[in-house]
């Protein structure tokens, strides 16, 4: 289960979310659904936790959401330029012991000599899978 | 001492990225490897006074200040590298090394405590996502100065402080003319994204109507912000005009390169990250002696490349 309680998000004075609070069951798909400038990205950030609440709370099976309990592919993943796929993964691979590139790599046939600078937008998309992995 | 691995990796992309730049520039590396040395000199100059220093590491306190509130992947290390607070500050001291080796004859090396202070400390905070709407002060720049409009948006702290400086520096022979020079070298950021053909296309006309109107209009808005300091710095020292002059037809050249450069590229909404880096060596080298007729010698190739680039989008 995920839940958010009384969540409130804003930017400086500007209040996005006010108190809200929801429920979405685990496993599942959902969706949000909401007009341009709603909060939904604000929403997302603030699971992935890029934002921080300014008050309420995000919890993940009756405790506290963590960073490792999220999967958060950004709208524009960043890439440092002038590197290749292969540098990229290097970031990874030096700091977790359980990550395994070549699998990632084998399932998105991605170009890793390559330059990131070159992928397409689709690439750079499964690519940013890679900071998740 | 046990170093992060993260922390190696780091250094190792880094090291990657600067060589393919190096290698991407080719010659102009050398030149800007040269330009590197000029500053270095210029900071073992400036060292040998107390109060100079002051300013030195002052201005590098604050240069470290913008580097972490604008670099684009905070939040990727953040949430994706362990050591992050340690490469930040690693890479921080890095910017800092050669100008704090240059301080040592003057021995006021001290005063490097502050930066130095400031790259361990910044790590430790990460600046909250903006959005909206920001700065409506910018009101009095027409909208047909879009790329300074947004680029002020972005940088306007940079922008604003060398502004203040150059007017504060009026009486010191060349210093705001530096400063104007350093000034337009960061403005020159303004031009690395490229507007929609709406926007390019707006008032119709030719290609070659539409870039003459474009640096007029420029021109018109740089000279109103740096005429007012060049007179008074010319009242105030009231020699060298000609160096002055000199110093100044420079700066207008990279003006208008940068804008030349930027439509011999143009593609809708899109940067050439490329491009980008090649104006930004160009504005450096530009304050070597005489460098400036690089830029010059571009901005002509440039004008007819942006000229038959443009041709698809205008009615030629």
């Amino acid at each position: 289960m995920i839940e958010l309680k009384n969540l409130c998000l804003a930017y400086g004075s500007h209040l996005v979310l006010d108190d809200l609070t929801a429920t979405w069951s685990v496993p599942g798909i959902h969706g949000i659904a909401g007009l341009n400038g709603a909060g939904k990205t604000t929403l997302f950030n603030a699971v992935a936790g890029f934002k921080k609440p300014v008050s309420g709370s995000l919890h993940f099976c009756q405790r506290t959401l963590l960073k490792e309990d999220v999967f958060f592919l950004e709208t524009s993943p960043y890439f440092y330029p002038n590197i290749t796929g292969n540098e990229y993964l290097s970031l990874f691979s030096q700091t977790r012991y359980h990550f395994d590139g070549k699998q990632l790599s084998e399932v998105f046939q991605l170009p890793l000599d390559d330059l990131i600078d070159h992928y397409s937008t689709g690439m750079k998309k499964k690519a940013g899978h890679y900071g998740y992995a | 001492m046990v170093v992060p691995s993260s922390l190696k990796a780091f250094v190792a992309l880094r090291y990657k990225q600067v060589g393919r730049l190096a290698f991407d520039l080719g010659a102009y590396a050398v030149l800007l490897f040269y330009d590197f040395l000029v500053f270095l000199n210029f900071s073992l100059f400036f060292q040998r006074d107390a109060t100079a220093t002051i300013y030195v590491t002052a201005a590098f306190t604050f240069i470290l200040i913008n580097i972490h509130f604008s670099r684009k992947d905070l939040a990727f290390l953040v949430h994706h590298v362990e050591s992050y607070k340690i490469i930040l500050s690693v890479e921080y001291l890095a910017i800092l090394f050669p100008f704090i080796v240059t301080s040592l004859p003057g021995g006021y090396t001290y005063y490097w405590s502050f930066p130095i202070l400031a790259a361990l400390a910044l790590p430790y905070y990460q600046p909250a996502l903006k959005s909206g709407t920001m700065n409506a002060w910018l009101g009095f720049i027409p909208f047909s100065l879009f790329e300074w409009r947004g680029g002020l948006r972005k940088i306007y702290g940079p922008v604003a402080l060398l502004y203040a400086g150059a007017w504060a520096g009026v009486m010191v022979p060349y210093l705001s003319i530096l400063l104007l020079w350093l000034l337009t070298t960061v403005c020159l950021s303004f031009y690395d994204f490229n507007e929609s053909i709406s926007i390019l296309t707006d008032k119709g006309g030719t290609a070659k109507y539409f870039l003459h109107q474009k640096i007029k209009l420029h021109l018109q808005w740089v000279m109103i912000f740096f005429l007012p300091i060049i007179a008074l710095h010319l009242v105030f020292n009231p020699n060298n005009v000609w160096i002055v002059v000199t110093m100044v037809a420079g700066i207008v050249v990279l003006w208008v390169f940068a804008i030349l450069a930027k439509y011999s590229h143009y593609v809708p909404e899109h940067q050439w990250i490329r491009q980008s880096n090649f104006t930004a060596v160009m504005a450096l080298l530009a304050i070597l002696p005489f460098a400036f007729v690089l830029p010059a010698g571009f901005a002509i190739y440039y004008y007819f490349k942006a000229l038959k680039n443009l041709e698809v989008y205008f009615n030629d």
